[in-house]
């Protein structure tokens, strides 16, 4: 049976056969827009090096961006261990300002959505490498071109849902300034009544145009696994075994990344550790 | 059998007393102001502290001077207990500490000049295939004018891939005191570690007459400390943290802290662990 039957389980995997993984990290992020927005580290350094934009999006269905495994940029890159699982233990993490970080992990990135006109956008993401359900997937607009004259409104109005609905539209969002800096993080974008997750986007809707010339961003599909609130330059450890949450999996080729909840518009770095166990 | 196959085996350790226990007491270095980090490896008091590593290829450390360091116990292996730390400071700043294991350094790097600097590190002595493995710039004689800018223009990666090359990074300011670290440094896509480090490329001088070390190091774990002054905090294994934090023979553990504004801080505590 994989996974842990018992807190002597676990203390043998992680002794006798030494079935630990824990990974370093060194983010030092661009300026976030405001306090309260969230904002990406997945397009920085420093250890490990920035992660990458998806491929373009697509008018089929399937063919936009690119689906994440063990993708470069993600936090580890730990061997998969099926039919063993992985799981969280713990997390360290420092910061240099107040907020709240958020690790997750990154399914589908899809790049080049415009921002500059109205009207909808292909997405076409591809299919979820993990998460496939879709339940607690969430969307989110990641910035890779500032905005400039206009904080754009936009809307998830044609996506899949978590039972494998089609067609299904969401609210609308409105980005948290005229000029809204690039890695800002827009979301999760609103689903409709009833859905808890994301399977795939067919097109997003622009309905308010940033304005200016290349104001863009990417479509993420992210599944959350962990929030932990942070003081500036105090240490926080989060223990997943004795506390919630309880040993969350961390499947085989997962793309782990970072974003903060900012408590300002001041850069922030973050260094620390996250610790994991299989059997 | 190495390890412990249940808890109720761990607790037996314990009760055995199989528990080895070292202290530590250092003074940080002042003048770097709030946000870098800063290391203790030649201003601790307990242990002895260390000196700076010998020039290319530079020093591997194994129970090594300077560090904090536990007997060897193979085939029996080493886990972190219990880690008790108390400071002191003139002032309220928060404080973050890290332990790392200190493994390669090589001194004598000079970065008054632009161009290539010649590192050809030795061999890793633990964590040999370098995944995890951080690669610091820690400054061994103050003096520099200039932010100064690296980059690890090659180095062999994690999966003995050679001639790797990652971005550059800044000193934080223009004057940096001994002990300053910058790092870890930036690793090209895809790479999770460091191997050993060839050349680093200075692309903006730092003026002045600083040296630096590049050490190469693997974290272990963090310590938080509230911003209160005086004040102690602890952390133990197997609850409530499940982190398994093992020391490995040779380990020769070093701590670095973010700086807090331009006071001194002094630390005092001691690290426990328990071997089976």
């Amino acid at each position: 049976m994989a996974g842990f039957a018992s807190f002597d389980e676990l203390i043998s995997a992680l002794t006798v056969d030494g079935q630990f993984l824990n990974n370093d990290f060194a983010k030092l992020s661009t300026a976030p827009e405001a306090a309260s927005v969230w904002h990406s580290l997945w397009r920085v350094g420093n250890f490990p090096a920035a992660g990458g934009d998806g491929a373009a999006g697509s008018g089929t269905p399937g063919a936009g961006g690119t689906a994440l495994t063990s993708a470069d940029g993600s936090l580890v890159k730990w061997a998969d261990q099926d039919p063993a699982t992985k799981h969280l233990l713990g997390l360290e993490v420092v910061s240099t300002t107040d907020c709240v970080l958020m690790l997750y992990d990154r399914l589908v990135s899809v790049s080049g959505i415009t921002l500059t006109g109205t009207g909808n956008k292909n997405v076409g993401s591809a299919a979820l490498p993990r998460y496939t359900d879709g339940i607690g997937v969430e969307a989110w607009l990641e910035v890779t071109t500032a905005t400039t004259t206009t904080a754009p409104i936009i809307s998830m109005n044609s996506y899949t849902d978590n039972d494998g609905n089609t067609g299904q539209s969401g609210g609308s969002i409105t980005f948290p300034a005229v000029a809204t800096n690039v890695d800002a993080l827009i979301g999760p974008m609103p689903l409709a009544t009833g859905d808890v997750g994301v399977q795939a986007i067919a097109t997003v809707n622009v309905s308010t145009a940033s304005g200016g010339a290349s104001a863009a961003c990417n479509v993420v599909l992210l599944k959350p696994l962990l929030y932990v609130p942070l003081v500036n330059n105090l240490g926080a450890i989060v223990d997943c075994v004795s506390m919630f949450p309880s040993l969350p999996q961390i499947y085989d080729g997962a793309t782990l990344g970072l974003a903060f909840l900012a408590s300002s518009g001041t850069a922030t770095n973050f260094w620390g550790k996250v610790l994991a166990g299989y059997n | 059998m190495a390890g412990f196959a249940t808890y109720a085996d761990l607790k037996q350790a314990l009760a055995d007393q199989h528990i080895l226990t070292r202290s530590f007491g250092g003074a940080g270095t002042s003048g770097s102001g709030l946000g870098p980090w800063i290391g203790y490896w030649t201003t601790m008091v307990r242990p002895t502290p260390g000196s700076a590593p010998a020039s290319t290829p530079g020093t591997a450390y194994t129970n090594a001077t300077g560090g904090i360091v536990f007997p060897d116990t193979s085939p029996n292996l080493k886990y972190l207990i219990r880690s008790l730390v108390t400071f002191e400071t003139g002032n309220s700043d928060l404080i973050c500490i890290k332990f790392v294991d200190r493994l390669v350094g090589v001194g004598g790097l000079v970065l008054t000049s632009t161009g290539n600097k010649t590192v050809n590190s030795t061999a890793l002595p633990r964590y040999t295939d370098g995944g995890g493995v951080e690669a610091w710039l820690e400054v061994s004689t103050a003096g520099s004018t200039t932010a100064a800018t690296v980059s690890m223009n090659s180095y062999t990666n994690q999966d003995n891939q050679n001639a790797r090359a990652g971005g550059s990074i800044s000193f934080a300011t223009a004057t940096q005191p001994a002990n300053a670290l910058l790092g870890p440094l930036p690793l090209q896509a895809g790479d999770t570690g460091v191997k050993s480090v060839e050349t680093i490329n200075v692309s903006v001088a730092a003026g002045g007459s600083a040296t630096v070390n590049l050490i190469l190091v693997k974290p272990l774990f963090m310590h938080g400390l509230n911003g209160v002054q005086d004040r102690r905090t602890e952390r133990s294994w197997p609850l409530p943290y499940i982190h398994p934090i093992r020391f490995y023979d040779g380990a020769t553990i070093m701590m670095i802290q973010r700086n807090c504004t331009n006071n001194t801080t002094e630390f005092r505590g001691s690290l426990t662990v328990v071997e089976g």
